[in-house]
């Protein structure tokens, strides 16, 4: 049976009906359908599926849709638009860490939450805050010198 | 306008960045309802009965198929040999027997265990070398004999029923070799290696969606490698005109050789035909570790003849392919792994035995490299045991044993373009070769290596791409060819707008769909910048040549002293004199503009012929379309109480002809290294004794993460651009020689810390550990 959820997911509120036994990831997917936030691990081990939840990073496989209940979630759609990309979005293209970009959308909101954190990270900041997120495609050392160059930008 | 060699960013950039990209995984159709699959707990065993009316009368099941439900046909690459469902027998842990569709995935997976299958189980066979035997104690394909192949083996007396492959190659003296060598003092030097089972493990899990149209029509999503070959077989298997069957691919999400068939969609697809209603499938990750084609081990005897200068002249390998229950994506390994045995080396004698054997295990499939990458492991420690025991520098050694341009290599493939001399030389600059790795503190050892690579892209090819030009003088590309992440629809997009003299924004790219978008054989051997980079060049020529043909009696003169240009055509020296593309549409009343005389639509075919190889000889013409070479280094810091293994600094220099978008070299480069260090180092699926793979998780079947890679300032990139004469612009595939020289050469570097050679991939902690206590044993330990 279905129990309701209301949540805001990049800053638009909504009220779902999902399985108590389905993740966050799934009520976003499936229930909201925002697919930027993927699924390929299903244990919390790849952190495609990476959201913020109040600043925080949340592998949305291993929460309950239910444990979100009033909660903010940012989601790879909320981070830009097309039109108005924000700077690491910008710099994940500039710099080449984008391949296949399944992992891309999870990637990138670490490195939100990161330089949200601490603005200025050193290179071992970076490797520390990527340890959840695995690329096939191999884009680790584009994806820190993307990270590097947003974190140089806002330092001028 | 130069757009091709420039770093252009990504056109499928924005999409991934701001999560529309729309994957296979990402697609919902109304109605739509989700698969499951029942698959075999044993490796080996009979099916007895199959009940599946439990799972039928589940509230919210659509639809239950088996094997009966299927056409009894067998398919495969080249050799028939596999049901979509298991038939009357299961021949490895994971083989799919049944399957549900239902209203959500969570009934499909409860009813598939509700299917009873009855099993007589069967010993199961595991070692390769027990299944090449003339008399092994199980077969695995009772009825081998009988399937349709479309490969002919080398001949034997006798085939050894569990094999599905062999392949020879008798090039010079070889016997002649081994005298000389043994007379003139010179040295033999023999050994084993093996790699290990890898799995592409895709960030995407295979997966497709499937629905059928009243009139009996398929249409098919599916993030594969080729949608001819989904279709070519999505017809096979559901006994299909080809016709009938349109295979969409969307955005994909990783493939490296794991995507070339679409049996979960076939499967699918069944379900959805016998549901009436679309159905999806996603593979769960222990599903797509365990039960989908790998990267299965080869086992390899090689023993060199090689003169007391370091002169290599006779080469014998004996190698067998440790297959699975299905010869699968894997049947040409056997050959394109001998490639690599002359590889850039001159070599008078070489004698090859090459073997594929069915085991129980998992089906051997395609990975980067196919093949070459395994054999590059044995050939290249080879090549740095040669050097130590000559005493040569091991860059020298290798120099002094090249080809010359012109000169054929040992299986008749002409040496062109050839810049294995110079991938190497900049390689062993960049890593600082002639100066030796710093001493650390005990436990930690530092030391250098370096191995020399080649990838040969497959012929016979072909590859098609229309290009029509539109009234705003934009172009559209329609193409096949498939964007693995590797950047082929940015380096396609590239070529028209320099081909047009318009910005990239000008061009626009259809993606495959077998309804629209014309042949293109694979995305895979590299192929895409060669094969349909130059088809995209010549349909834009094509488009071209009609335009000119319609504007030239508009300006008065010869098509032929017309040029096209950014949305102009003009005549050549005179580029007053000339029209708009624009020019050339008339307006229709209703309709917005049409061409004056038919639509523009440029056509063209590459083609890429090979002759086939005798299987007994390895001896022909041209057997490939282009040979790649490439170089890489690592400096290792080796830890002989841990066994860990870092690599500290990684270069990889490789030769593409002409770098489309030197920073998509770039990231192969890199990304390439970085899957070659996990395969060096720690890839490995797991089994237990019953045949089911133990570690089916991303948790548990380690792919490198961050923290396996050299820090920033210690990757470097080097391209190498040798121009092919057959190459759009001179270019060569780049996607897969970055992975063929990494392991020998972190594998040659743990040598040079601390003087241990360990033969099969990967090189974990405990076989380091393992090969360091020995070599302490033996009175030999230094440090």
């Amino acid at each position: 049976m279905k129990y309701p959820l209301s949540l805001t997911v990049n800053d638009e509120n909504y009220d779902i009906l999902v399985e108590p036994y389905h993740t966050l990831m799934e009520a976003i997917r499936d229930g909201i359908g925002l697919t930027g936030t993927k699924c390929a691990c299903e244990d919390g081990r790849c952190g495609t599926c990476t959201v913020l939840i109040d600043g925080q990073i949340v592998k949305s496989c291993l929460m309950l849709g239910l444990q979100a209940k009033g909660k903010s979630v940012l989601t790879i759609e909320g981070m830009g638009s097309p039109d108005a990309l924000h700077p690491l979005q910008a710099a994940f293209l500039e710099h080449g860490a984008v391949q296949c970009g399944y992992c891309t959308p999870g990637m990138l909101l670490t490195a939100q939450q990161l330089l949200d954190e601490n603005p200025n990270p050193t290179e071992e900041d970076i490797r520390s805050a990527f340890v959840g997120n695995l690329c096939r495609c191999g884009v680790y050392t584009h994806a820190t010198e993307a990270v590097l160059s947003v974190a140089g930008e806002k330092e001028k | 306008m130069n757009v091709v060699g420039t770093s252009t960013k990504r056109i499928d950039g924005i999409e991934k960045v701001t999560g529309s990209a729309e994957f296979t995984t990402d697609i919902v159709l109304p109605r739509m309802i989700h698969a499951k699959l029942k698959r075999s707990p044993f490796a080996h065993a009979k099916i007895l009965r199959i009940d599946t009316s439990k799972a039928e009368q589940m509230p919210g099941v659509r639809a239950v198929i088996t094997a009966a439900d299927l056409p009894d046909i067998r398919l495969g690459i080249l050799t028939l040999d596999e049901h979509l469902l298991a038939h009357d027998k299961t021949r490895l842990v994971g083989e799919p027997v049944a399957a549900v569709a239902a209203d959500t995935p969570e009934i499909a997976r409860a009813a598939c265990e509700q299917i009873e299958v009855e099993y007589e189980e069967l010993p199961p066979l595991f070692d390769p070398e027990e299944a090449i035997k003339l008399d092994p104690p199980v077969v695995l394909h009772e009825e081998y004999e009988e399937y349709e192949k479309l490969l002919e083996l080398a001949e034997m007396d006798e085939r050894p029923p569990n094999l599905w492959q062999a392949y020879r190659i008798r090039h010079g003296d070889i016997d002649a070799a081994f005298k000389k060598a043994e007379d003139e003092g010179g040295h033999i030097i023999e050994n084993r290696y093996s790699t290990g089972y890898v799995h592409t493990a895709c960030m995407e899990p295979h997966g497709a969606v499937a629905q059928w149209s009243s009139d009996g029509a398929l249409t098919l999503w599916a993030g594969g490698q080729s949608p001819y070959i989904a279709r070519d077989g999505l017809s096979k298997a559901l006994d299909l005109p080809p016709s009938k069957v349109r295979v969409i691919v969307p955005f994909v999400g990783g493939a490296f050789g794991g995507k070339l068939t679409v049996k979960e969609g076939a499967i699918a697809a069944a379900l959805a035909r016998k549901a009436g209603r679309p159905v999806k499938i996603i593979l769960t990750r222990a599903e797509d570790l365990s039960a989908t084609a790998a990267r299965t081990p080869f086992i390899f005897d090689v023993k060199d003849a090689v003169t007391k200068d370091g002169i290599l002249i006779g080469r014998k390998v004996t190698s067998i392919l440790w297959g699975g229950g299905y010869s699968g994506e894997g049947i040409l390994k056997p050959i394109f792994s001998t490639h690599l045995y002359p590889g850039s080396y001159r070599l008078a004698a070489l004698w090859v035995d090459s073997y594929g054997v069915y085991t129980n295990r998992v089906s051997g499939g395609a990975l980067r490299g196919y093949g070459c990458a395994e054999s590059a492991w044995a050939v290249e420690t080879q090549m740095d045991i040669i050097a130590r025991m000559c005493d040569i520098d091991a860059v020298q050694l290798r120099i002094n044993n090249l080809l010359n341009e012109g000169e054929r290599t040992a299986i008749t493939m002409p040496a062109h373009a050839f810049s294995a001399h110079e991938c190497l030389t900049k390689c062993a600059d960049a890593i600082e070769w002639e100066t030796p790795s710093e001493s650390l503190e005990s436990p930690w050892y530092r030391g250098k290596g370096i191995a020399l690579g080649n990838k040969y892209s497959f012929a016979p090819t072909a590859s098609s791409t229309e290009l029509k030009v539109h009234e705003d003088a934009s172009c559209e590309l329609r193409t096949s060819a498939v964007d693995l992440g590797q950047g082929a629809y940015t380096i396609l997009t590239q070529i028209v707008a320099d081909e047009f003299g318009i910005e990239i924004d000008q061009v626009k790219l259809i993606t495959p769909d077998t309804a629209i978008t014309p042949f293109d054989h694979v995305a895979g051997s590299s192929r895409q910048t060669f094969h349909t980079g130059n088809a995209t060049r010549m349909a834009c020529d094509d488009a071209k040549r009609q335009i000119r043909e319609v504007a030239a009696p508009k300006l008065e003169v010869h098509p032929d002293d017309l040029d096209v240009s950014g949305g102009n055509i003009f005549v050549k020296g005179s580029p007053e004199k000339s029209i708009k593309i624009e020019d050339l549409f008339v307006v229709e009343m209703l309709a917005g503009k049409r061409p004056a005389v038919d639509e523009v639509i440029g056509k063209a075919t590459w083609e890429v012929t090979a002759s086939p190889h005798d299987p007994n000889t390895g001896q022909g013409e041209e057997p490939m379309a282009y040979m790649g070479h490439g170089a890489q280094a690592a400096e290792v810091e080796v830890n002989v109480e841990t066994g860990r293994v870092r690599v500290r600094k990684f270069v990889s220099a490789i030769d593409v002809g002409k770098a489309m978008n030197p920073q998509g070299v770039e990231m192969q480069n890199y990304g390439g290294g970085c899957m070659g260090i996990g395969i060096a180092l720690h890839e490995d699926m797991c089994f237990d004794a019953s045949g089911q793979m133990t570690n089916a998780s991303l948790m548990d079947y380690k792919i490198p993460s961050i923290v396996e890679m050299p820090l920033n300032e210690y990757m470097e990139s080097i391209i190498v651009e040798v121009p092919h004469q057959h190459g759009p612009y001179g270019a060569k595939g780049a996607g897969e020689i970055v992975v063929v020289p990494t392991s020998p050469a972190i594998g040659n570097a743990i040598y040079d810390a601390i003087g241990v050679r360990i033969w099969d991939q990967p090189l974990t902690p405990e076989k380091v550990v393992k090969a360091w206590k020995e070599k302490k044993a033996s009175g030999n330990g230094s440090g």
